[in-house]
């Protein structure tokens, strides 16, 4: 079943109760987003690379939670060829809301409308949501200065709250020890990979130019696995850093240049083009001194 | 190499974008009178597409873009107990200052950043003669501005 059917078959199922989008225009989204009063349903298909590296999967899903309203129903679907082909997706039954067969109509037009307060809808919580929106607005506003052309430091200073702060630290606790070290963690495969006061910088490692969109993908999950821990399908974020990804060779789109620069903020990764050695560690300066100020140091 | 934001320029029907918005409107705590003349109002932006004048297509699309997102913050507030905004504007000063169903504030560079990339960009086009926008690309700017700031109050506000 190619996945052009799939997307189509299961928007046939929602069309009759819900306004629905394929492929809504959401950089790492969900593949269907279907609304119908007080539920937002959000399908996700596992794509050839989620297949290969289920972590993949699991970013996107995190990224969606975080996005989307709270009171999103995230719903697995799979055919049969791709569970055997990769049998760990059976296990991404724990992190999304339900999970069904397109292979199963019956099955297939229940699950996805059934109403929302048949479904344990464990919710991310609000101040940890609060948090990572906090780091995610500096880095997108950091994102679209270099891209309109302004260098200016950030003006915008934050502190988080005391609620916030606590919301941190019962991440924490979520979160497995060997999780907790940044240097350890670092997504060397990626590229050049250095860590400075609390600022992840990644060097792009392949100066090909290519779509941006297409370049940030495994740079988004990477972070997204730097940053966060998911339990339950609830991302908890287990570090108090961000990540600056110079990139070389790449354009964005004219038509929508911010799109990835949001799914990117939320996964802690702001970006910037390759520039002098001076310009780079003021990022990181601003950066830094951004994470210390909100965290009150 | 080419600096992030150049690239070649894209034809868009908008048709993705106008169905996610559609999608996150559907499934809002906004009446369901609202809820269609919000929709309809999107759905004109994808009809525009076959205005030939394009000077006048990118106007009409400006046009009813920014109606569906007036109505729809509008709309969404006075559910949620505000008082009727009468021009976007005030709809974001309303949302800065108020705590919403989320139990937050819209911050003030969020406000800020809306008001300089949606209220002063169209208020040039609607109120100035002889202004047009200049691009398809200006639109798809303008629109995800927009939607932007639409996820934004129904997600975080």
């Amino acid at each position: 079943m190619h996945r052009n059917e799939i997307l189509g078959t299961i928007a046939r199922e929602l069309s009759d109760d819900f306004t629905v989008a394929v492929n809504p225009d959401l950089f790492e989204g969900p593949d269907v987003l279907a609304g119908r009063s007080g539920d937002l349903v959000a399908v996700f298909v596992p794509k050839q690379a989620e297949r290969q590296n289920l972590k993949r999967l699991r970013a996107r899903l995190g990224l969606s939670r975080l996005a989307l309203p709270k009171h999103t129903r995230c719903v697995l679907a799979y055919t049969e060829g791709m569970l055997e082909r990769a049998p760990k997706l059976s296990s991404a039954h724990q992190d999304f809301h339900q999970i069904v067969s397109i292979e199963s109509p019956a099955n297939l037009r229940a699950t996805l409308t059934d109403r929302p307060e048949n479904i344990n809808m464990k919710e991310i919580p609000a101040q940890a949501r609060a948090l990572v929106w906090e780091r995610a607005d500096f880095l997108f506003m950091l994102s679209c200065r270099y891209l309109q052309g302004s260098a200016a430091g950030e003006k915008r200073h934050i502190k988080l709250s005391a609620q916030q702060v606590d919301s941190f630290a019962l991440s924490l606790k979520y979160s497995h020890p060997d999780l907790w070290s940044l240097e350890q963690r670092l997504p060397r495969s990626l590229g050049d990979v250095e860590l400075k006061d609390s600022v992840v910088i990644i060097r792009e490692k392949n100066a090909t130019p290519r779509p941006l969109s297409n370049l940030l993908k495994p740079y988004v999950a990477a972070n997204f696995w730097l940053n966060f821990n998911m339990d339950g399908g609830i991302p908890y974020l287990i570090t108090w850093s961000a990540s600056v990804l110079i990139t070389g060779g790449t354009s964005a789109s004219s038509l929508d240049p911010l799109k990835p620069f949001g799914a990117a903020a939320l996964a802690g990764l702001t970006i910037i083009p390759e520039t002098e050695a001076s310009a780079v560690q003021s990022t990181v300066d601003i950066v830094s001194s951004w994470l210390r100020k909100a965290a009150g140091e | 190499m080419s600096p992030l934001g150049s690239g070649r320029p894209q034809v868009s029907s908008h048709r993705k974008r106008i169905d996610a918005l559609k999608a996150l409107i559907a499934a809002s705590t906004i009446q369901a009178a609202d809820k269609s003349t919000i929709s309809a109002e999107f759905e004109e932006v994808q009809s525009c597409a076959r205005v030939r004048n394009t000077p006048r297509r990118w106007l009409l699309q400006v046009l009813h873009s920014t109606r569906a997102l007036d109505t729809a913050l509008a709309v969404y507030i006075l559910t949620h107990g505000g008082r009727d905004p009468r021009i976007l504007g005030q709809a974001l000063i309303y949302v800065r200052d108020n705590t919403g169903p989320n139990g937050n504030n819209l911050p003030e560079s969020w406000r800020s950043t809306y008001q300089t990339n949606i209220v002063n960009g169209r208020n040039r086009y609607m109120h100035q003669a002889g202004h047009f926008p200049g691009n398809s690309t200006e639109i798809a700017t303008l629109l995800k501005w927009m939607e932007r700031c639409l996820t934004h109050v129904l997600t975080r506000w």
